[in-house]
């Protein structure tokens, strides 16, 4: 995985699904989580990871990007 | 709406905010959100600025242009110079406006710019202040606010509406709900951004992998394209190093070939543009070739780290979690720096109050040809007051509802088709048909046979396209777009015959290995007429540094 949200850190904030400029999240109204959904459109640009307020998730540069 | 700003990057917001002081029917349209929509929120902001022109020490307006001229871009024979005086002229009182709305500049106690400097690049003579490059889009963002600018965000652009080559308004799509709503304007100031979503530049199913913010699918070139406005320089490529398969978002350094030697200098010595050079080096077998930044002293290094910053909403910080994650250290490895394209300079032909070919119509930033912030905030500026200004003596154009249902048609026809074709899938097609046969090294066979396939895909796959939510519907709209801007570029660079090592974007024609002088100051005009793509020749201006009353002549801006 690319883009990895842990669940249990997760506050059900939203901010991921707000601010994502390429759209990969949707959200779960029920659960209150994210889901990534189109993890391939992923830019890595970080914006999620240094915006999400519980440190809940985390890009992690796939190898093939080495 | 007197002014309908199509995306809210930093051309966008500054248009708008110019055209608030005319005007309080402003509107912006933004694909994303505010907070991470356009290049500087991927970090696309310097920790300088530049030209600070006209200070004390440093160059004045002709000065810059001078040194612009007899560098590289002067002898690429195609260049507007009165673009960059106008530049040079008032891009630093933009500064101190964007100071005002909260832009940190390094200063010294009594107020002067801590780190002024001016310095030659190469022979160009440049100067520049240091900034806290985060604050910048955080500023933009807290005018806009502070002015009550509307920001309708998730709605991406469609189509230009227009009557009888006046502008009428855009239609746009909520890229979350799938609603589609028209937007009648008197004004239009396109500010979309570059076309980046146009080459694979990396192996694997990552293709929105690229240097530019991955929403900049052209869209402002796709609409004015169909709407029959005039384009041009879509022939000329652009490209950047990517560093590590990262932007080369990296200060600092030097470039070298696989023997560590600076090739630089050469390409200064010949005046060729610094990616001609590198795309040539890697021709030459020079590859790989590499950032060293081994050498930097501290201080140097502090700034490269300020520039790339890891501070909580200062989000360029892919360079150094790319170091991280990979376990790299920049003073000790030496990393792989990959010329690779990533779009194209050209769009909407434009005068020197960003007006377009279609009345009511304006562009501004990537968009057009300025690639760069210094250009984007001074052409959206001036687009910004000549639209507002343009709309306050202008009717309102009615809406031609079967325009209106062509595109609502258009647009939700792959709704329609849920077993079809994604439009994830076509783009990657064509992305992968210009990398092939459009990428930076070009021929005749290779372009018309790239064309073929283009118009191929065009008939079809585009009646098969499938969307089965808003998100894909959007992906739909982009894709057409990327299709008209690889078209566009295929057929510039077959129509011109020559090649242009020169400027900041090059043009290379194996065939035609030489810059011809039958082509010496004119540029590719494209228009799509009856549904066909019809390409011109148009002279630029003459290649010399403007005089005074050049500038003076054009400084008022009129609608």
């Amino acid at each position: 995985m690319i883009v990895n949200v842990e669940n249990e850190k997760c506050i059900g904030c939203s901010r991921c699904y707000e601010v994502c400029p390429l759209d990969v999240y949707t959200w779960d109204e029920q659960t209150r989580r994210p889901i990534v959904t189109y993890e391939e459109e992923c830019q890595m640009c970080f914006i999620c990871q240094e915006e999400c307020p519980a440190d809940a998730i985390h890009i992690r540069i796939p190898i093939t990007f080495w | 709406m007197d002014v309908l700003v199509i995306g809210a990057g930093a051309a966008g917001s500054m248009a708008a905010i110019k055209a608030s002081e005319f005007t309080d029917k402003v509107l912006v349209l933004e694909k994303a959100v505010l907070r991470s929509c356009g290049n500087l929120a991927m970090g696309h902001h310097s920790g300088e600025l530049n030209p600070m022109t006209n200070m004390p020490g440093g160059p004045t307006s002709e000065q810059f242009v001078e040194g612009y001229l007899s560098s590289s871009s002067g002898l690429s024979g195609i260049e507007r110079p009165l673009d960059k005086y106008i530049i040079a002229e008032e891009f630093p009182a933009i500064v101190r406006d964007l100071e005002k709305w909260g832009l940190e500049i390094y200063k010294n106690p009594d107020g002067s710019y801590a780190n002024y400097w001016e310095k030659f690049i190469g022979e160009r003579m440049e100067s520049g202040v240091e900034i806290k490059g985060g604050s910048m889009k955080k500023c933009l963002i807290a005018e806009l606010g502070r002015r009550n600018i509307m920001v309708v965000e998730r709605t991406t652009a469609v189509d230009l509406l227009t009557h009888l080559n006046v502008v009428a308004g855009v239609v746009g799509l909520n890229v979350r709900t799938g609603e589609l709503t028209a937007y009648h304007a008197k004004s239009v100031i396109m500010c979309t951004g570059s076309s980046s979503r146009t080459y694979i530049v990396s192996p694997g199913r990552r293709w929105f992998w690229m240097r530019d913010v991955g929403t900049n699918s052209g869209d402002g070139r796709g609409m004015c394209y169909r709407a029959g406005v005039e384009m041009t320089m879509m022939e000329l490529i652009r490209t950047d190093h990517m560093i590590g398969n990262t932007m080369g978002r990296y200060w600092g350094g030097k470039m070298v070939n696989w023997k560590g030697e600076d090739f630089l200098k050469e390409t200064y010595a010949k005046k060729w543009g610094r990616l001609w050079s590198m795309h040539l080096k890697t021709m030459e077998e020079n590859a790989p070739l590499y950032w060293d930044a081994t050498g930097l002293s501290d201080e140097k290094m502090k700034k490269r780290n300020a520039y790339a910053s890891y501070e909580k909403h200062k989000p360029d910080i892919y360079l150094p979690e790319s170091y991280q994650q990979r376990g790299l250290d920049p003073r000790r490895d030496k990393v792989e720096a990959i010329p690779t394209p990533i779009g194209f300079l050209g769009g909407a032909d434009f005068g020197y109050n960003g007006s377009t070919s279609m009345k009511g119509l304006y562009a501004a930033g990537d968009e057009i040809w300025m690639d760069s912030l210094s250009g984007a905030f001074v052409f959206a500026r001036r687009a910004g007051e000549a639209a507002a200004k343009y709309a306050r003596q202008a009717m309102i154009q009615p809406i031609d509802s079967k325009q209106l249902m062509t595109i609502e048609e258009t647009t939700f026809a792959p709704s329609k088709l849920p077993n079809g074709i994604q439009p994830q899938e076509l783009e990657e097609k064509i992305r992968g048909v210009l990398t092939r046969y459009g990428n930076v090294v070009k021929s005749e066979g290779m372009l018309k046979h790239g064309l073929r396939l283009i118009k191929e895909l065009r008939d079809r796959v585009i009646p098969q396209l499938s969307a089965k939510n808003p998100h894909d519907l959007m992906r739909s709209v982009e894709v057409r777009n990327i299709m008209d801007v690889a078209e566009m570029h295929m057929a510039a660079a077959l129509f011109r015959t020559e090649t242009i090592p020169y400027g900041r974007h090059f043009h290379h024609r194996i065939d035609y290995p030489n810059q011809q002088p039958g082509w010496y100051r004119q540029r590719v005009v494209i228009r799509h007429e009856n549904g066909e793509m019809m390409l011109s020749r148009r002279q630029t201006t003459e290649q010399r540094v403007p005089t005074r009353e050049e500038y003076l002549a054009v400084k008022e801006v009129k609608p």
